[in-house]
Order: structure tokens, then sequence, then C-alpha cells
């Protein structure tokens, strides 16, 4: 079930490649997107919760049998809402990319396909090379998203997105190459599947060596404070649909690099390097928070309060705790249905007004209240209002932070203070004050939808945030018994 | 007296065809030369492919009382030099037809005899067939650059390349002439067990001669002076048959001459390969950055898969040959895509080589956009792509054999290659130009499709060339020991 989710949007390439009409494009991925998205529901159902440290519906096959690596997917409760989340975004970027992409049509969504391959590949690998191989081939469709379809300084920020994270990801694989040896080493057994690898124990010395290579690599992916510059280019100059996989689901992989190898592979250098991770982790809850505020460019606010929010996932993944991790993971999951929704509802102004100048909006409250009315929802969902899911997620990285250290749970509920205000400050210039635009249309029912969709799921689980917290208690337990 | 003339069939068939079409080029009137020559030359390339795969032994054997020895080693990069000049036909015809030349025969008998000379320095046991056979190609190759009227650049760069060849040649020789008044033998076995027993400075200053040369004809560091200029200047098809064969017969004939001749000296020349590929992988890289033309530009790539492939050649004996050979073997088909379709590019006054006419490709040709991104990335070393496997086996036979540095630094090249490769990508699709499109050649866009298809293809089925590359490894132990 897991391959046929990674086959079916690769099918649908194809056949976008195959048939003539350009418009039919948008049709075939919505379908093709749809499909993935009730496997991975059915995926969810069929899920055993009370076996979520194991993986679960593992594929498995030889694919390179003289250096055994293997084909090898398979979902335990973390890949398994990753996988709900991407195929989720990748269904929303469709509607997102409706009228925005009005030219190439077929090429963006054979593309957005290939990406969403790519991306399910990198959460359900559990083979180390298989994983960097989604992880890299990933980039070649993304880039050429943002270099095709973006603004004025696309092919700088396309240019600038490949070569920094593929200049981070040398680092993860000569890592792996350099994990696989040892263990070949120490066991005679030369093999990239993860399993295996997990079962030896690394010296310290290696581990804080390894750590750091693959520390790069997801570093530059989340981004972790200082890398971070690359992603506000990337993001204000993406299409919509790019920015809202970008954000939605692209940042989330290297969150998941940290989880599924570098805290089980080298747990006391995890442990070890705790602290700095914290600083930095700090650094970018407040200081890009700060940055988010004087912001005139409404998709840099959103941009830079992704790096933000992502520093709460990262204290939280770092504070080994139960209510970190898991608020952490939450935390991502809900991240990628707000940020998600709040591009996508900046490429709706964008694609009437044609500008994201703040300063050139204000009053859309009264000519679109729809759009108002959303845009509070997911406002008020950015700030961690509870109610929300974004809440659950907050509170518990907080918690999670607090009982690894206090000092850095006051700074981080500082940094939710500065949240609430860049966002509200953000909400009043574009929707209240006085009018600078005569004519505005309200949400189509297309956007109504894709929207509502996400609107439903924010405060669903923001109310019963266990649906998805179900299949990560045991997982969440066994990950750190083990450490 | 041991001839075992049988096993020479498929070279000496090769040689009689193409005295067969030098003669065939007296008599022809030279009206529609061009559709016939590359006709039969590329049926009897087909022919020779079929010939050497029947006459490749698994069991490494000996003609010409040992001068020449076989084993699947030599087999395979026999092939791979045939594919080469299988697709190089496809290229040449269409550009003959594009820009015509008085030596239409000329052309493509050298370019056999071209091809004969590589396979003959891939299984050469004996320092002056080496030599021979090296100046067999390099020669062929002189010849091919200056055939076309009225070019003057591919003249110059003959020239260039033919002095500076012959000065490489040179080294080669006068290295192989140490070795022999050392040794007082040519054969590999006994100059092998000569320096086993008696190892002096002076063989390793012949040593020293004999891989200058090498690292000359491969176009590394310092030596790679001759490589833009080359490049640049020959025809387009010239340039492909050039990157990618002699690539391949030089750094067999390499790994044939140093593994088992020169081992007892391994710790020495290893380490002086290495820094020469450090330097190579780090330069060609840079330099590359600077370029606008993308021939230019793809000698600098040149040098720089070179270096790379160098370090794979200083690791452990058993993972260099292994890890050469899949490079070796990637690095043919991508070198004959990134020219082949430069020369499918290429019409009056349309120079596919100029970054500048790849603006808008995807508007106007939208499936050969799409090729140039698996090609140029595939360059890049992007997963899933074959050219991602060759970077990952030089890197696992880098950390196996303990050198984590040199590996870091041979990714760090790679980095630094993607700021070039994406250049071509950046143009053909993200820059708008010229509508109309540019009247392609259904043959070299064959050539083009099937080597960008066959780094697709074997990229997602690797296992095919690690076989390959394992059985080649097995077999060349076997006749070493």
């Amino acid at each position: 079930m897991v391959s046929l989710m990674l086959v079916l949007p690769l099918f649908g390439a194809l056949l976008i490649a195959l048939c003539r009409s350009e418009e039919r494009a948008k049709w075939i991925a919505l379908v093709t997107t749809g499909l993935v998205l009730v496997l991975a529901v059915l995926l969810l159902f069929q899920f055993d919760p009370s076996k979520s440290s194991s993986f679960q519906f593992i594929d498995y096959g030889h694919w390179l049998p003289s250096l055994s690596i293997k084909y090898k997917v398979g979902v335990d409760g973390l890949s398994l809402v990753m996988v709900l989340m991407t195929a989720l975004l990748t269904f929303i970027a469709v509607p997102s990319a409706w009228n925005y992409i009005g030219r190439r049509k077929k090429l963006f969504y054979a593309l957005l396909l290939l990406l969403e391959t790519a991306m399910l590949g990198v959460f359900v690998s559990l083979d180390l090379l298989l994983f960097y191989i989604f992880w890299e081939a990933m980039l070649v469709p993304m880039s050429l998203i943002i270099g095709i379809w973006g603004g004025e300084r696309r092919i700088y920020s396309a240019l600038k997105f490949f070569i920094y994270t593929f200049a981070g990801s040398i680092f993860l694989l000569v890592g792996m190459v350099v994990l696989v040896v040892f263990y070949t080493s120490l066991t005679g057994n030369f093999t990239f599947d993860l399993q295996h690898l997990l079962s030896v124990k690394l010296p310290l010395e290696l581990q804080k060596w390894l750590f750091w290579a693959f520390f790069i690599a997801f570093a530059v992916k989340v981004p972790v404070f200082p890398f971070h510059t690359w992603l506000p280019d990337a993001h204000v100059e993406a299409p919509t649909p790019g920015s809202v996989i970008l954000a939605g689901v692209l940042l989330k992989m290297g969150t998941y690099g940290f989880l599924r190898f570098s805290l089980p592979l080298f747990p006391e250098a995890y442990r070890m390097y705790a602290p700095i991770i914290f600083v930095l982790g700090v650094i970018a809850v407040i200081y890009t928070a700060l940055v988010a505020l004087v912001q005139k460019d409404l998709k840099k606010v959103i941009a830079y309060s992704s790096v933000s929010h992502m520093g709460f996932v990262m204290i939280g993944l770092f504070s080994l705790t139960v209510q970190g991790i898991e608020g952490a993971i939450f935390q991502m999951l809900s991240h990628g249905l707000v940020s998600g929704a709040l591009f996508f509802l900046v490429g709706v102004i964008y694609e009437r007004l044609h500008t994201r100048e703040i300063s050139k909006m204000g009053g859309l409250a009264a000519l679109a209240p729809k759009l108002a009315t959303l845009g509070m929802l997911f406002t008020m969902a950015n700030v961690g209002l509870p109610g929300t899911s974004s809440f659950v997620g907050e509170f518990l990285t907080i918690l999670g932070g607090y009982k690894a250290s206090h000092l850095t749970a006051y700074l981080m509920a500082l940094g939710v203070i500065f949240g609430a205000a860049y966002m509200l400050y953000t909400y009043r210039n574009v929707f209240f004050l006085e009018p600078k635009v005569l004519s505005f249309e309200d949400l189509d029912r297309r956007e109504l939808l894709s929207l509502g969709l996400l609107a439903i799921l924010v405060v669903w689980w923001g109310f019963n945030p266990e649906f998805i917290m179900k299949f990560l208690h045991v997982y969440t337990h066994e990950l750190l018994g083990g450490v | 007296m041991n001839l075992n003339i049988s096993l020479f069939v498929p070279e000496l068939f090769l040689v009689g065809s193409a005295i067969l079409l030098i003669l065939l080029d007296l008599f022809l009137p030279s009206r529609g030369k061009n559709g016939l020559f590359s006709t039969i030359t590329f049926a009897v390339t087909c022919v020779a492919v079929v010939l050497v795969a029947l006459y490749s032994p698994f069991s490494p054997q000996e003609a010409f009382n040992g001068f020449i020895k076989k084993d699947l080693l030599s087999a395979l990069s026999q092939l791979l030099i045939l594919f080469t000049l299988l697709l190089t036909v496809l290229v040449s015809y269409d550009y003959i037809e594009k820009f015509p030349t008085g030596y239409v025969g000329e052309f493509y008998y050298t370019l056999i005899f071209a091809a004969l000379g590589g396979m003959l320095m891939v299984e050469a046991n004996e320092l002056a067939t080496l030599f021979v056979s090296l100046e067999v190609m390099s020669i062929s190759i002189y010849i091919l650059m200056a055939l076309f009227r009225g070019d003057y650049r591919g003249k110059e760069a003959a020239l260039k390349y033919f002095i500076l060849g012959s000065i490489g040649a040179a080294v080669i020789a006068y290295g192989f002439a140490v070795l022999y008044g050392i040794t007082g033998s040519t054969l590999y076995p006994e100059v092998s067990s000569s320096l086993k027993s008696n190892f002096s400075v002076a063989a390793l200053i012949g040593i020293a001669l004999v891989l200058s040369g090498f690292l000359f004809k491969v176009g590394a560091v310092p030596f790679h002076g001759w490589m833009p200029d080359a490049y640049h200047g020959a025809p387009t098809p010239v340039t492909l048959f050039m990157g990618a064969s002699v690539k391949v017969a030089v750094f067999v004939a390499l790994l044939k001459l140093f593994f088992p001749v020169f081992l007892p000296a391994f710790e020495r020349w290893g380490e002086a390969v290495l820094i020469f590929g450090l330097v190579s992988a780090l330069f060609g890289a840079f330099a590359a950055l600077g370029q606008e033309n993308l021939k230019r530009m793809l000698a600098y790539s040149s040098i720089s898969h070179a270096g790379v492939i160098l370090t794979a050649v200083a690791t452990l004996p058993a993972l260099a040959v292994y890890s050469v050979f899949f490079y070796l073997f990637a690095y043919t088909f991508m070198t004959i895509a990134a020219f082949g379709i430069i020369s499918l590019l290429t019409v009056k006054g349309f120079k596919g080589e100029n970054l500048t006419e790849w603006r808008g490709l995807y508007g106007r040709s939208p499936f050969l956009a799409l090729l140039s991104v698996v090609i140029f990335m595939a360059l890049a070393g992007i997963p899933p792509l074959l050219g991602f496997w060759a970077k990952f086996y030089v890197l696992v036979a880098l950390i196996k054999a303990g050198k984590v540095l040199p590996a870091v630094i041979v990714m760090l090249a790679s980095l630094i290659s993607l700021g070039f490769y994406l250049k071509p990508i950046v143009f053909a699709f993200m820059k708008e130009g010229r509508e109309e499109g540019v009247p392609v050649g259904f043959s070299s866009y064959a050539a083009v499709f099937i080597s960008s298809f066959i780094l697709i293809i074997l990229g997602l089925f690797p296992e095919v060339v690690s076989q390959a590359s394992l059985v080649s490894l097995a077999s060349f132990i076997k006749g070493t020991m």
C-alpha cells in the first residue's frame, strides 16, 4: 500500500505527459493527489496504534544487491502522521495552483506529482540510501517550480534553494557512508538498512562527528538559525502552491530527519548537544519573530513566522521528554496545515491585487467577509490560540522545554507573545483600517472548499488532539526508552 | 610462438573494415557518401560489438606472445568504446549534413582507427604495444579535429592538441624507456617481477614519467592546459568521441598497468594520484563556473570528473577497479548525451554551445529541454540518475579506504559543479528566448535520447552496471595473480 502511494503520483505525471490538453492536467493532478490522500486516510485507519513504535506495511525488495541497498518502505507512528500531512497538503496545493499557474500547466502539475513521490518517499524510507535519494531527488522539481513560476527574483531564489540544500546534504551522504562502513567493520555486514544500523551502539567520538554531519543537512532544511537565509527568498519568490509545499512539507523533512536518524543513531551526542540546539532554537523563536514584525511583504511575515515556529519544534525535539517530542510532532503537523493555509490565503490576495505589499492592502474585511473570517481563524491558529491545533503543539513543546530547562521555556513563551504581536498587527493592516482597494472578490467555491477543509482539521485536532496523538504515544515512549 | 590469433578476431575485423572503407573512398563519387559511409560504419561497429561480446573470456587469455591480454575488464571497456563509436556515428551523420566536409570517407575510417587504438590500449600487456595503440588513438583524433573545411578553430585546436599531445606521448615513451633500461623487458609480467625484487629510485622516476603522461592524456591538473581549447575547438562529434573514449581507454590502461606492475610503489604513486585527483576535481569545478560556452564548461567539468576518477584510483586496488569502471561507464553516457545535445542544437547561425542560445529552449522543444535536465543533473550527480551512483561508488571506495577528508573534498567539488550544471537548465526553462525552433536531425536526436534513457534506466536499476564492474574486477584480479 505504501508503495502504491509512491507509484501513483509517478503514474499521474506520466499520464499528464501523455495527455495533450493543458487544461486536463490539473484534473489529473487533482484526482491523483486525491487518491493518494484517500490511501493515506485508509493507512491511518488500518494502522495499529498500539504498535506505533514498529514499522507496519513494510514493502521490501532488493534493489542493488551488490551493495545490499534495499528498497524498503514502511510507516511507524511518526511516518504515518507525516505521510498524512504530505498527502493532504499536496492535495490542497492543486486547487491553490488552479488559477495561479497560467502557463506551462502540464509541466507544473507533472513536477508537483514528482515532488509528491519524492516527499512521501522521504517519510517512508527505511533504507538510509533510499532516504537520501528521495531527499535529493526532491530538489529538482522544487527548484524548477520556484524558478519557472516564481516572482521577480525567482532564478536567484531557485538556485539558492538548490545549492543551499545540496550543500547540507553532501555531509549527510558522507556521514551515512562513514556510518555504514563503521557498521561493516563491526559486524561484517554491509547494509544501509536503518533497522540493522540501529542495533549497534556507536562510540561517542564517532557519534559526535556523525551528529554534526547529519545536523548540517537537516538544519538547512528545517531551517535552524543561522541556516535559514534561503527560506525567505524561496518562500517569497515561489508560486503559491510552491510555498504551501515548502512551508507545509519540506521544512518538516529536516525535523523528521532529527527524529528518525539523529536521535536513535547518536543518542549520546544528541543529548550532549541539546543545549546548543536550545540556544539556536530560542534565537530562532525570538529573533525571527522580531524580524517578522517589521516585514512589509505579507509572504515574508509568514515565511519568518515559519522559521520561528520551527524553533519550537526543534526545542521540543531536543527536550527529550515525552511531552516535548509528542508536541513537536504534533506541531509539525499543525504548522503544516496552518502555514499551508496562510500561504494559500496570501496567494488568494495576490491573485486579486497583484501585490503582496501590506501597505497596499487594508479594509479587506468589509469587501471579503469570508476571506476575513477564515483569515482570522488561521491567524489565531498561527498565534496558538487554545482550541486550535497549534495551541496543543506549542503548549506541549513549551512544557517539554520547561522540563529540560526553565529559562528556555520562559523565552519560548516570550516568542509566543511576539508571535501574537506580528500576526495580529499584520491582520489589522490587511483586513481592517482604511480600505485601500475599491473592489475585491470574495473567495470562490474552490478556495472556500480547500481552506474550509484545512480550517475544520485545525479546529478538530485542536479540540481532539488525541485523534493524532494516539499514533504517537507508543512510538515516543519506545523512542525515549531506547535513549 | 603463441599467436593465438583467433582471440584477435574483433580487432582484425575492424582493421579490415577500415581498410575496405579506405578503398571504397577512392572509387566512390562524393555525392551521398555521408549516408553510405555512416551506415557502413554503423553496421561494422554493430558487428564488432557482437564479436567483442563473443570473444570476451572470463579467464584472461594472452595473444601475440603475451603482448595482448584479454580479460573482462578489457572486453567491457572495448564495448564502451564501441558504443561511443556507434553513437558518435549517429551524431556525426547529422553534423556532416549540416556542415559538409570534403573528407567524409576519411572522417569515418579515421573514427574507426581511433576506436581501434582505444580498444588495443585496454588490452595491451606490453609497454610498446600500449604506446603504439595510444598513438594510434591520439593521431586519429588529431586528424579528426582538423577535417572540417573552413573550420579554423578546429584546425587551431588540432595543432595545439597535436603539439602538446606529442610532448605527453614523449614523456610516456621516456618513462617506458627508463623502465625498460632497469628491468630489461617491456612485458608487464616481467617488468612487474623485476620491480618486485629490485626497486630503485630510477624505477620511481620511470613511474613518475609514465604517470605524468597519463595525467596529461586524461587532462588532470597541472597537465590540463590543452583541454578547454581542444574540447572547444574540435567539431562537436569529435569532442564527444574524444571526451568519452579517451577517458575510458586511458583510465583502463592506467589500471592495467599501474596495479599489477607498479604495485610495489603503490604507497608513493597512490598519494600523488590522490593529490592530483583532488586538485583537478576542485580546479575543474571552479574554472567551469566562469564559462559561458558549454563546450568549454564541459571541458573543465571533464577535468573535474577525471580528478574524481583519479581519487578512486588512489584507493585500494580492488575498490579502485570496481569504482573506476563504474564511473567510466556512467561518464561515457553522460558525455555522449551532453555533447550530443550540443551538436543537435547547432545549425548554421545557431550555436548550441552558447549558453544564451539555450534561452527559452523549453518553449520551442520541451522534450529536449527535459532531456537536458536529465543529462546535466546526471553530470551533477543528483539521484536517481546514473551519475549519482558513479559518485556514490567513488565515495564508498574512498571511505572504505579510510580517506574521509578526500571524500568530503570530492563532494565539495560536486557541490561547486552544481553551480554550472544548473546554468543550461536555468536558461532552458527560466529565461524567455526566441520562439521558432531549430530543425533537429533524427539520428543525433536518437543518440541523445538513447544515452539519456540509459542514464535514467540504469540510474533506477544500477545493479546491471554494478555487476558488470564486479565481473570485470573479478576477471582482472584473476589475470594478475
